[in-house]
């Protein structure tokens, strides 16, 4: 069964069309990184995965089931999108909002149970998030922040996890940690779809690429084959090199 | 938290007895005083309740601090029934306060007409067509205000609030069927507690966590107002509780609504049995209580906002 099968998919907001005559498949559980200049349609890929925008046209399915016919709980059981945040608008504390993650699995008059705190123990174990469960998230740093919202993601136990720009805002250290941390879920079987702006920390983490020109998936496959230099030229409109292994650019004309 | 919302409790069963047992009860000769201030004091545990609630959850629902069960209109609109309701010569409260949910649920359907793009709910069209409708109503209930003078009276106590209204025995069993109505709203909205911790993090947050965004908006949409046009018609629109209570109640036990949501309830009680008991018992005349609220609430609030109630808000 294929992990995401997305075929002739066209979605954009108003008049605007962002993803045309888009496809895209996912074979197998894998450490994919999506890429593409600003305006490409990567957000948008996402907003369509996790639901938010229905395609105008085409189909997408999630562990071969269609995904119009998801239930909104049963959808977020089988996968977590985080989009883009910056800051939480609410002063909840760290663990009141994972335990948010587990939303999909409560019923009308249930509450968190001992199975949901088990869930919750591992995933902070696996996130380093444990020491943080009793701070207010406005108290967080930009690497906690993160991690939280992995964390959270991760509570609702999905075979797919999918990132927009987590390494956004970062410090170095911390974009190293959270990519590790990525890359060791993807080995144990989790499909990880980050969308990225650096490529040589797409080359160093993953496993697979997707790369978007223009509402289209370009090409898709191999990480190495996928940000080859001419590939990564052509789209982006720089000059690219290879060197020891990672990208090296420079603007199309002159020297930076 | 069991010690604040003991202490709570506490305070608010005490002011809800000394309503009961204290002062003088309304204007209406020829009813027993303990009969009309239970009545009093039920009203208020109603609408206190209510109001607070529903501000918890429209906040919630619209990421906005200045969210209150007024902002969609529905409260105007309750209003301007009722007033057009007496202009018309329906003198029973039964009529009356069917007057009151037909116009707040006129100006429901408008809102919520108004602020949907492409089946979605916009929040920001949603807040501004509930404004622009109050504007509007308000100055509807001006007109016939000043074209009915004879009215003008009880239209004051309808745009400020009352608790003390006359009900007779024979309209008593009306007025507790659409109280049923308001406490079942009430119910479902602590029951969304969940939905509303997932939706005060955004709408794509809430989504991605498996919450159906435009379902709860819409059920809250439509609870809150039923609720507040039958509240509006029972008691007026008393302002300031929606808004207030829930701010306090987020600064004493937290923004996670499986706490704030009780702790809005007492306190919107506490609070309206209070009000009511300082404008029955404060001047020879009686104040509406939205008054009170208001003259009491406000420097309350400022004097909270000074030192900060609003920093586990950045909506």
């Amino acid at each position: 069964m294929k992990v995401i099968e997305v075929e002739g998919v066209e979605a954009g907001y108003g008049r605007e069309k962002v993803l045309r005559d888009f496809s895209w498949t996912v074979e197998r559980p894998a450490f994919w990184a999506v890429l593409g200049p600003n305006g490409s349609g990567k957000t948008t890929l996402l907003r369509v995965l996790m639901g938010a925008l229905k395609p105008w046209k085409g189909r997408v399915r999630i562990q071969g089931k269609e995904l119009s016919s998801y239930g909104r709980r049963e959808l977020a059981r089988t996968i977590a999108v985080l989009l883009q945040g910056e800051f939480f608008p609410v002063d909840f504390t760290v663990e009141e909002y994972l335990l948010l993650g587990r939303y999909p699995y409560l019923r009308l008059f249930s509450g968190i149970d001992s199975r949901d705190r088990e869930v919750l123990e591992r995933v902070c174990e696996l996130t380093d998030t444990c020491d943080l469960r009793k701070k207010g998230l406005f108290s967080l740093s930009s690497g906690e922040f993160q991690r939280v919202r992995v964390a959270r993601a991760l509570l609702q136990e999905p075979s797919i996890l999918a990132l927009d720009e987590p390494t956004v805002h970062l410090d170095v250290d911390h974009v190293f940690s959270l990519m590790g941390l990525l890359r060791n879920l993807a080995q144990s079987g989790l499909t990880v779809i980050a969308v990225l702006h650096d490529l040589n920390i797409a080359l160093d983490y993953a496993d697979m690429g997707l790369l978007l020109e223009r509402g289209r998936a370009r090409v898709s496959g191999n990480i190495r084959e996928v940000l080859s230099p001419e590939n990564v030229s052509e789209v982006f409109r720089v000059r690219a090199h290879l060197r020891n292994g990672h990208l090296k650019l420079e603007p199309a004309q002159g020297r930076p | 938290m069991k010690l604040r919302f003991a202490i709570l409790f506490f305070l608010t069963v005490a002011a809800i007895s000394l309503s009961l047992f204290w002062g003088p009860a309304g204007f209406f000769p020829g009813r027993e005083v303990m009969s009309l201030r239970a009545m009093r004091a039920f009203l208020a545990l109603l609408a206190g309740a209510t109001l607070a609630l529903n501000g918890a959850a429209l906040q919630a629902l619209f990421l906005n601090p200045l969210a209150d069960p007024y902002v969609l209109g529905i409260a105007s609109g309750a209003a301007l029934g009722y007033a057009a309701g007496l202009v018309l010569g329906f003198s029973t409260p039964f009529f009356v306060s069917l007057f009151g949910i037909l116009g707040g649920a006129g100006v429901f359907i408008i809102v919520y007409l108004l602020s949907r793009r492409n089946g979605v709910l916009n929040r920001n069209a949603l807040l501004l067509a509930g404004v622009v409708m109050s504007f509007l109503t308000s100055s509807l209930v001006m007109i016939l205000m000043v074209s009915h003078q004879e009215s003008i009276y009880r239209m004051l106590y309808v745009l400020w609030g009352y608790l003390g209204r006359a009900i007779s025995k024979k309209q008593l069993p009306a007025v507790f069927a659409v109280s049923l109505i308001v406490m079942a709203c009430d119910a479902v909205l602590f029951l969304l507690s969940k939905e509303l911790d997932a939706l005060s993090l955004g709408d794509e947050e809430a989504l991605s966590m498996g919450v159906d965004v435009e379902k709860v908006k819409r059920l809250l949409f439509l609870l809150s107002s039923v609720s507040i046009g039958i509240l509006v018609s029972l008691v007026g629109s008393i302002g300031f509780v929606g808004l207030m209570v829930p701010h306090i109640a987020r600064r004493v036990v937290g923004p996670c609504h499986r706490n704030l949501m009780p702790f809005s309830f007492l306190l919107g009680v506490l609070f309206l049995s209070l009000a009511d008991l300082i404008s029955r018992n404060i001047t020879p005349y009686e104040l509406p209580v939205g008054v009170v609220t208001s003259l009491f609430g406000v420097p309350f609030f400022l004097y909270l906002l000074s030192r900060g109630v609003y920093e586990s808000y950045r909506g």
